[in-house]
């Protein structure tokens, strides 16, 4: 049953023939497999092929996840490294595939990417970091952040 | 087939032009990322657009942990007003200031009213203040995973039972159990409990730790525990794994591990005025003796230091049947006897593990040199020639011909093993991990039939691992 191929088709046309075992760590595609067992070939509205290719390649390298803590470190590295490969725009979207395939570890991998950056910049870095238009006047901004003013502590702000 | 685009977005088919995507993503996976964040840099989100200022009060978690300054009572209770979800996952609070105390009850009130599932309530870096835990504590059937550390004086004593129906990994540090009774109506208020944790807790008035009507519970670990009463006998007929850290004078008898599989073994060593080798000896010497069964087994460096003492004054250890054995230290003079003791004694051995480890606080080397000239060994005669050849060796001028020597012992007292994996981490300079690469390859052995991995990292933080099948050159 582990031989089993399935093809997996992307939004924009791109198929992808992999093991059973790796497209079941697609959750979406375990649960599709589930409801009818002879499905060889499953199509993917929601996911380009370029995004589809990534998020392949890491449920390949976590298709056997031994508790070892040799494999666990090796898998770390890989995952960091994997992680240092994308911009910012390209996390996003893998994050956004990951949610729709329900992929829960590369879910948890890159929403604490994005979190560690979001972490180390201030309000106006993250704006420009992630391209988001202040629209708060300078009252309202301020008004903001008297709600929680202990969250704007000047002490551990990150320094632009 | 569903083919329903749930959350109303579409992966990598937005305009490439589209620069805030961020803003477009769902609030849920929004929510996901501030999870992954302290609270307090999840509300600064609050300010980067009138789409985000709200966007934090969701977050199934809060997360007040220790941000470099010192956080009030105030902001806490400002932002549980604030917070909106009512399913929460986790709630994690470190709490560093003492007058913040009164209040912790009410806090606690908060996270059973949304159902928490993860909670960790850190009490420790307060300065101490006899707090004592009240006792609604103690009754939550949301709770999956517990953690609770408390400041010096701070008590657990339920006085009433305890009920935590749904928990399954409980941690405990520095808690004071005064009352013998607290650990029994514990396990008995956790029926589905599989996992304990004991770090550095003062348990007062109780001799045995019987976990025996505990069916589900498979893993406990124990570590530099304060047995007040004395000797503490562990009962844990269904442990698989056992981790174990023995501080010295508060032994612990294994009664009952027949379940164990796989078993971390050292001795917790903090005062050097606490050094008593021949108790400690004799208490290797016993636990060993129980795990004599276990598959896999992991020693850190002062316990395999110990065994080195057993070994180097020619005291009987049994045959064990370990199928795993990993070893947690540096490779030093003091250590290699006991290394090459425990692999002897494991005539089944598939997989030899070594993490070189430098922690620091490591038992004195004089104290073991003492310890043997008592016992009458003659030092020079002592030691093999594979141990001396480690005297005085450490990271900075450890020699790859050094690693080649430690590999080639190993190779030559096992004829069952079909693994070796080192992990140097920083202890060998890239060079001469290098250089070791290149020595492996011809290294004198007999047994032709093992994989060695080594792993190393380098100065910019890379792990790689290298396989090869070392050739028998007969």
């Amino acid at each position: 049953m582990s031989s089993n191929k399935i093809v997996l088709t992307s939004s924009d046309g791109e198929s992808f023939e992999v093991e059973e075992v790796v497209a079941r760590k697609l959750q979406i595609v375990g649960h599709m497999l589930e409801d009818d067992c002879v499905i060889n070939e499953i199509p993917l509205q929601n996911v380009t092929g370029d995004i589809l290719s990534m998020v392949i390649e890491y449920c390949k390298t976590h298709v056997d996840e031994e508790e070892s803590e040799e494999a666990q470190t090796k898998l770390k590295t890989w995952d960091e490294e994997f992680m240092k490969k994308f911009d910012i725009k390209t996390l996003l979207q893998i994050i956004l595939a990951a949610n729709y395939l329900n992929v829960k570890g590369l879910l948890d991998l890159v929403s604490q990417t994005i979190a560690d950056t979001i972490k180390d910049y201030t309000p106006e870095q993250i704006r420009e970091v992630f391209g988001v238009e202040n629209d708060y006047t300078e009252e309202e901004e301020a008004e903001v952040r008297k709600e929680n003013a202990w969250a704007f502590d000047e002490a551990d702000t990150p320094k632009p | 087939m569903a083919e329903e685009d749930r959350d109303g977005a579409t992966a990598g088919v937005r305009s490439p032009n589209h620069r805030d995507l961020i803003s477009t993503l769902p609030d849920v996976i929004l929510q996901t990322i501030l999870s992954s964040l302290p609270t307090k840099f999840a509300i600064r989100t609050s300010i980067l657009s009138k789409q985000w200022r709200h966007v934090w009060c969701n977050t199934p978690s809060l997360n007040f942990e220790w941000c470099g300054s010192y956080l009030g009572a105030d902001p806490i209770n400002e932002t549980l007003a604030h917070y909106k979800a009512q399913k929460m996952m986790s709630f994690h609070l470190c709490l560093t200031a003492i007058k913040n105390t009164p209040y912790i009850e009410s806090w606690i009130e908060f996270v059973k009213s949304r159902n928490v599932e993860n909670m960790t309530i850190d009490l420790g870096s307060r300065a101490s203040s006899d707090y004592t835990i009240p006792d609604s504590f103690y009754i939550n059937s949301y709770v999956k995973q517990l953690t609770l550390r408390l400041a010096f004086h701070d008590r657990m004593i339920p006085r009433g039972s305890v009920c935590w129906t749904s928990l399954k990994v409980l941690v405990l540090r520095n808690c004071n159990l005064f009352d013998g009774s607290t650990i029994p109506k514990i396990l008995s208020g956790c029926p589905v409990l599989e996992s304990l944790t004991l770090y550095m807790c003062r348990c007062y008035n109780l001799k045995v730790l019987d976990l025996s009507k505990s069916l589900r519970l498979t893993t406990l670990e124990i570590a530099n525990n304060c047995w007040v009463s004395g000797q503490i006998h562990i009962v844990a007929p269904h442990i698989h794994n056992l981790t174990l850290t023995v501080p010295p004078y508060w032994p612990c008898n294994l009664v009952d591990v027949s379940s164990l599989t796989e078993a971390r073994l050292d001795i917790g060593f903090n005062s050097q005025e606490a050094f008593d080798a021949d108790f400690l000896q004799q208490f290797v010497q016993n636990i060993i003796e129980k795990l004599r069964n276990v598959d896999k087994l992991t020693f850190g460096e002062k316990f395999i230091k110990i065994l080195s003492l057993v070994e180097l004054r020619c005291l009987p250890l049994p045959l064990f049947k370990f199928k795993a054995l990993t070893f947690e230290t540096m490779i030093s003079q003091y250590a290699i006897p006991g290394m090459v003791k425990l692999v002897q004694s494991s005539r089944e051995l598939k997989k030899l593990t070594v993490h070189i480890k430098d922690e620091g606080r490591i038992i004195p080397d004089e104290f073991l040199d003492y310890y043997l000239k008592c016992h009458g060994s003659k030092t020079d005669k002592t030691w093999t020639s594979e141990a001396r050849l480690f005297k005085n060796i450490i990271r900075e001028n450890v020699e790859s011909m050094h690693m080649a020597s430690f590999m080639e012992l190993v190779l030559k007292i096992t004829k069952t093993l079909e693994n070796m994996v080192i992990r140097f981490g920083s202890y060998l300079e890239e060079r001469r991990f290098e250089e070791l690469l290149d020595m492996v390859p011809v290294l004198s052995h007999e047994n032709n039939n093992v994989s060695i991995v080594l792993g190393s990292t380098t100065k910019s933080d890379q792990t790689f691992f290298v396989s090869m099948k070392v050739r028998s050159n007969v």
